[in-house]
């Protein structure tokens, strides 16, 4: 009798999603990264709690308890950032998805209210979430053995996960009825998460010392999970934490549902009565005054020079992503005005770190917008239905690939472009080297390679464009955090430390530091150049451009590589299915 | 113009094509008609080198399309059975992305996107946007497109798709006069009575094996319709069916609504069932071989089952 009650909750979307959950690969592939990451985490989380107790003969039950107390709240934290994200991932491109397989319209002809639909969707996720939750359950279980783990801590914790992926997975719902391409989506909701972060911490300074400020604090799912970790930072029980922050979230996150639910409904007939392609209000109202439709009078272009660049330069420059740059200004302009109000208020930049964060905020938004441009490129063709016609025309591959990459450099060039913009401002005003004016166009040259070959690559594989994205954003993420991870829980040999040097995040956050100390009597050279005794701005800038030179070549390869399996057949997963033929032929051969 | 010998292609164990062979000589149109997911567009995917295949060999204009795949494509024009256009250009400039991808001089473009639109009957429309053409008109702007570089081979993937009768029609006229022009076309189609008209040779493929190839004739052949004859008197039909039935030259004869379908003896003619008629004071009205329905082919020579 509850199930069905339940049932009434969840309904045939549910149903549906379940069903076909466990025919998606990219659901396995998950769990299998997940797992990969997991046990990553926990070898690191392993050396850096029990290293300091090797060299003891023999431990006692508290330092015991201790360890099983750190590594418990480590992985607690762990899937805390972890899911929360995926949720937003998952969740982002949803509706959208819906529109384009044109099922929203036939569901919602049907008595599924546009609530259970979201209801459907949102609790489907949630259950493959709760899945991956459960494959720490067995390292939590060891780790138990150590004592000094409550288990009513882990089960308070693993909720608080559960509703904050709720709660972070409903403003994705509202952001998708909104956006309908998962790479506007998921920026978006992003932003929408990182502002409601800025605001909170607003909202709690203006009420310190009222009645209402631990009850504001704690809605905050960070501050609440703060109660459950080593350092309670504000000293309050987890179950409290537990008892404010689950209710509110829970509500929050219904009324966001209802919301999205009366939004999918109203896009649900439009698709219904026809509407291939059903904007968002804001796009109807901005569309004719942002981008203004050709017509019949409107001159015919000329072709000249490659076909494939001719077509990037002239490409629509549609909502979605006009969607995607704006969310990237905006961050951009925001961390642009912190910075400088922060210079303006301090009169100087005294420790570099606002002319070397500065370059790093807008280096990490320029490497996301680049991403968001390559790894949809190649597969948005295949979804529209022209890559046959360009695959089957004497276009090599190659400059069917060139021009893509074309496009991605031109599109992406004005996120760049602030960064450029920053750091000259900065050598204008005699804080940083002139140098850096060339050091850095360097590394921004090797990223910018890497990455649009990195992200073709993924696109000439992926069926879907909106799964390209995702997948790009989910490989940016990984090479952007993983080698910090690493060093981060000291597991790497200690060549590791100099290698870093290559990674351009920290490339570009050394030679920002390194020119302001050219320039600044009091601030000292970067430790990973002195290490490696590179001193001046010759050898630096040569470090620079071999690191550049190194992207170049691997992107160059990546976007050899994508032309290779470039493919009508998304099935034929490109090079590896065609050597695979190959191989198939010349058994075949040999047997006559 | 087009030879496939012993083609395969698998999709890990599933044989969409299996030992396919087939030739197609210059200036043919050669129809191809199979169930959903019998091989039909992997086959054509082949031969437009967007496939590679997994055993055997198919060539086009003597080049291999695997080995010589570039030489392939400048000889072949590529209709897929589901093709995209660009949104926001126009049909001229549609066209001229294609004619540059084909490198046809800057100069020559213009001359030749006229022609092409003025053979497709899309002249009006040489500004229009390409996303607000109609399905048909969508669709002989694909024409047009693999027109431009003047192809000798025309590979059609179900060019009539979802079209109303009068962009059928327009369509079906149009390939009526490449055929003309001497183009060698392979066409794909689901509305066999079109293709029936408009082919000289036709190939059924079912779960990746050709099961018939040849004409229609030899369809008849196969059908045993060639032996059959239809006779119309103005009146006793069933009397002139035994008069009929009587001669040597005739198996048997039946009256069928009005109708008497006479099937003759091996290697007889209708030559004396018109003669014994006409004596018998009959009053022919009609006598015509029994019409093959390539339809009615289809359902006969296929099982309609898929892979």
């Amino acid at each position: 009798m509850a199930l069905e009650r339940l049932a009434w909750l969840t309904g045939p979307v549910f149903e549906r999603e379940l069903r076909t959950a466990s025919r998606r690969r990219w659901g396995y592939f998950l769990r299998f990264a997940y797992l990969a990451v997991l046990t990553v985490y926990v070898y690191g989380v392993w050396r850096s709690r029990v290293g300091p107790y090797r060299s003891m003969d023999a431990r006692s039950a508290y330092q015991m308890a201790e360890v099983g107390r750190a590594i418990t709240s480590d992985l607690m934290d762990f899937q805390f950032v972890l899911l929360p994200l995926l949720a937003a991932v998952m969740l982002s491109g949803s509706i959208g998805e819906e529109v384009r397989r044109r099922t929203l319209g036939t569901l919602m002809v049907t008595p599924v209210s546009g609530l259970r639909l979201v209801l459907g969707i949102l609790l489907s996720r949630i259950l493959q979430l709760a899945l991956l939750a459960a494959i720490s359950l067995p390292v939590l279980m060891v780790v138990r053995a150590f004592g000094g783990v409550d288990w009513s801590r882990v089960v308070g914790g693993v909720a608080l996960c559960l509703t904050t992926c709720i709660l972070c997975g409903s403003v994705a719902l509202v952001v998708s009825t909104f956006l309908r391409r998962a790479y506007a989506a998921l920026p978006a909701t992003a932003a929408v998460l990182v502002a409601a972060q800025i605001a909170h911490v607003y909202v709690c300074e203006a009420l310190e010392g009222s009645a209402f400020h631990r009850i504001v604090l704690l809605a905050n799912p960070i501050a609440a999970m703060e109660s459950f970790g080593l350092w309670n930072r504000y000293g309050v029980y987890p179950s409290t934490a537990l008892l404010i922050n689950v209710p509110l979230c829970l509500g929050l996150s219904a009324l966001l549902l209802a919301w999205a639910g009366r939004r999918a409904r109203k896009i649900g007939l439009r698709v219904a009565m026809g509407e291939l392609r059903p904007t968002a209000k804001w796009e109807r109202v901005m569309r004719p005054r942002l981008f203004r439709k050709r017509s019949e009078a409107d001159p015919i272009r000329r072709i000249t020079g490659l076909p494939m660049v001719w077509r990037e330069r002239k490409v629509h420059f549609g909502p979605s992503r006009f969607a995607a740059v704006v969310v990237a200004a905006v961050i951009a302009g925001t961390v642009g005005v912190f910075d400088y109000v922060g210079l303006f208020i301090r009169g100087a930049d005294p420790d570099g770190s606002i002319f070397s964060g500065g370059c790093e905020m807008l280096f990490i938004l320029a490497m996301l917008a680049t991403m968001i441009q390559a790894a949809p490129a190649l597969a948005s063709e295949a979804e529209a239905g022209t890559l046959p016609l360009l695959l089957a025309s004497p276009l090599s591959r190659t400059s069917i690939v060139f021009g893509k990459a074309f496009g991605v450099f031109l599109r992406s060039f004005p996120v760049w472009g602030l960064l450029l913009a920053h750091v000259l401002l900065f050598v204008l005003f005699g804080r940083a080297h002139p140098s850096v004016l060339l050091q850095v166009p360097l590394v921004v040259m090797g990223v910018l390679v890497f990455l649009a070959g990195a992200g073709l690559l993924i696109s000439a594989f992926a069926r879907r464009a909106t799964l390209a994205t995702v997948a790009g954003l989910i490989v940016l993420i990984a090479l952007l955090t993983g080698p910090f991870l690493v060093l981060f829980f000291d597991i790497s040999p200690p060549e590791f430390d100099r290698l870093m040097l290559v990674h351009p995040l920290s490339q570009t956050e050394v030679l920002a530091r390194d020119a302001q100390a050219a320039m600044t009597s009091a601030l000292t050279r970067p430790r990973e150049l002195t290490s490696l005794g590179v001193a001046g701005w010759v050898p630096t800038t040569i470090l620079a451009g071999v690191s550049a030179a190194l992207h170049v070549t691997v992107g160059l390869l990546l976007g050899w590589a994508a032309g290779r399996c470039l493919s009508v057949d998304r099935r034929n997963w490109g090079i590896w299915i065609t050597q695979r033929d190959w191989f198939i032929q010349r058994r075949a051969r040999a047997a006559g | 113009m087009i030879e496939i010998t012993n083609l395969s292609k698998y999709y890990g164990r599933l044989g969409a094509v299996v030992g396919l062979n087939l030739h197609i000589a210059p200036g043919e149109i050669f129809g191809f008609i199979g169930p959903n997911g019998a091989g039909k567009t992997t086959t054509m995917r082949v031969l437009a080198t967007l496939l590679a295949p997994t055993a055997g060999l198919a060539s086009i204009d003597g080049f291999n399309v695997v080995k010589q795949g570039r030489e392939v494509r400048r000889r072949i024009g590529y209709m897929p059975d589901f093709m995209g256009v660009y949104d926001d250009l126009k049909v001229f400039e549609y066209l001229e992305f294609f004619a540059a991808a084909y490198k046809i001089p800057l100069r020559q473009r213009a001359a030749i996107i006229d022609g092409v639109l003025e053979l497709t009957d899309l002249t009006g429309k040489r500004a229009a946007l390409v996303d607000s053409l109609s399905r048909g008109m969508q669709q002989r702007l694909q024409l047009a497109r693999v027109l431009v570089h003047d192809p000798k081979v025309l590979i059609l993937d179900e060019p009539a798709s979802g079209l109303d009768p009068r962009a059928r029609i327009e369509i079906r006229e149009l390939l009526k006069e490449l055929k003309r022009m001497g183009k060698t076309i392979m066409i794909s189609s689901h509305i066999l009575s079109e293709l029936a008209e408009l082919c000289d040779r036709f190939g059924i493929i079912e779960r990746g094996r050709l099961i018939f190839d040849g004409t229609l004739d030899e369809i008849r052949r196969r059908m045993g319709l060639q032996n059959k004859v239809r006779v119309r008197v103005a009146d006793r039909p069933e009397e002139a069916a035994a008069v009929l039935a009587a001669l040597p030259q005739v198996a048997e004869a039946r009256v069928v609504q009005d109708t008497v379908m006479v099937t003759l003896a091996d290697g007889s003619t209708d030559a004396p069932v018109a003669e014994t008629l006409v004596r018998g004071g009959f009053r022919l009205l009609a006598l015509q071989p029994e019409e093959v329905k390539l339809d009615d082919a289809f359902m006969a020579l296929t099982e309609g089952k898929v892979q």
